[in-house]
């Protein structure tokens, strides 16, 4: 059979092809990547990890306190005494009952005289302190 | 305007445009587009060593993707993959490729008329083949096998484009030359 130019290049590629299909390529994975998974599967199990770690280090710290507070039986607050016991003590009195008082219908009708009451004053209310500064008019003002 | 979403529906050169703005998937689609038929220039041009040939490819898209960023949009995607290929080999053949056979010894021959069986042109060509001298071989390969023009194969070779065809069409009658050896066994 007559062979021109057309013909070898047409069999080269013949070749070519037939031994480019016998290749064994590599993936370009294994190239850049030997080893690849998502981000998230990596960020939630370390994320875990790192809450395990926390908790088991609070834990011994917890544990580290305890003999402390176990020493500790009683716990005695001191609480501000009033200064005069009498202040703070009620002295009982009789019980009064106020007299009935019969008035004519006609009669008009009583005025209460106004007596006159003291204004509130601001020197009025809680004592003098120790160092005597008025603590409730500073608030007050 | 539609954008294609699907990277083998892409060119190369779009493929390539991505892969420089940082898409890992677009040079994977490179990757495997050309690998195989790159790594099949490598076996026929070091000699049959699968290997090295594998080595080199890989190599090769290495220096392509550590590049990626340097490509610019409208350069040719395939002339570039195999200047990097063409240097590879050229560095590995060094002492081969030196030795560039006078285009006298080859010129005497010229229109050459082959009556070959189609099945024995097979094999034959096999064997003529492996035995064609650089830098012809090399030429040849990019040509006929590869499929790059001849303004491509003279900006890898940074030969001018005469040259390449001349040492073409000696590779061609080299060739034809030998087969000539398998007429009418």
């Amino acid at each position: 059979m007559r062979v021109d130019n057309q013909d070898i290049i047409r069999t080269v590629r013949q070749l070519r092809d037939e031994e480019n299909q016998q290749l064994n390529v590599r993936p370009w994975n294994r190239h850049c990547r030997h080893f690849h998974m998502p981000a998230w599967l990596v960020a939630i199990p370390a994320a875990a990890i790192v809450g395990f770690l926390f908790g088991i280090w609070t834990q011994e710290a917890s544990q580290s306190d305890s003999p402390l507070t176990a020493l500790v039986d009683t716990v005695y607050v001191k609480v501000p005494v009033p200064q005069s016991p009498q202040d703070s003590v009620i002295q009982p009195t009789p019980a009064r009952q106020a007299p009935v008082v019969s008035a004519p219908a006609t009669a008009k009708p009583a005025v209460r005289p106004s007596t006159p009451s003291p204004r509130p004053s601001k020197t009025v209310g809680r004592p003098v302190a120790d160092d005597n500064i008025r603590y409730d008019l500073l608030v007050r003002n | 305007m539609l954008i294609p979403l699907r990277l083998s529906s892409q060119t190369d050169e779009q493929l390539m445009l991505r892969a420089a703005r940082g898409s890992e998937r677009a040079f994977e689609e490179l990757y495997n587009r050309h690998s195989r038929r790159l790594q099949g220039f490598f076996v026929r041009r070091l000699g049959d060593d699968a290997d090295l040939a594998a080595d080199f490819m890989h190599d090769t898209f290495l220096r392509l993707y550590a590049a990626r960023e340097t490509y610019r949009e409208g350069r040719s995607f395939r002339p570039w993959l195999y200047t990097i290929a063409y240097n590879l080999c050229k560095n590995h053949l060094r002492n081969q490729l030196a030795v560039i056979h006078e285009d006298k010894e080859v010129a005497e021959y010229s229109d050459i008329e082959l009556d070959i069986d189609t099945a024995l042109l097979h094999d034959a060509l096999r064997v003529v083949l492996k035995s064609l001298p650089e830098p012809y071989a090399m030429l040849f390969s990019l040509h006929y096998e590869e499929e790059l023009t001849v303004p491509q194969i003279a900006q890898i070779t940074s030969l001018p484009e005469g040259t390449v065809k001349s040492r073409l069409h000696k590779a061609m009658n080299i060739i034809k030359k030998e087969l000539k050896q398998y007429e009418s066994r």
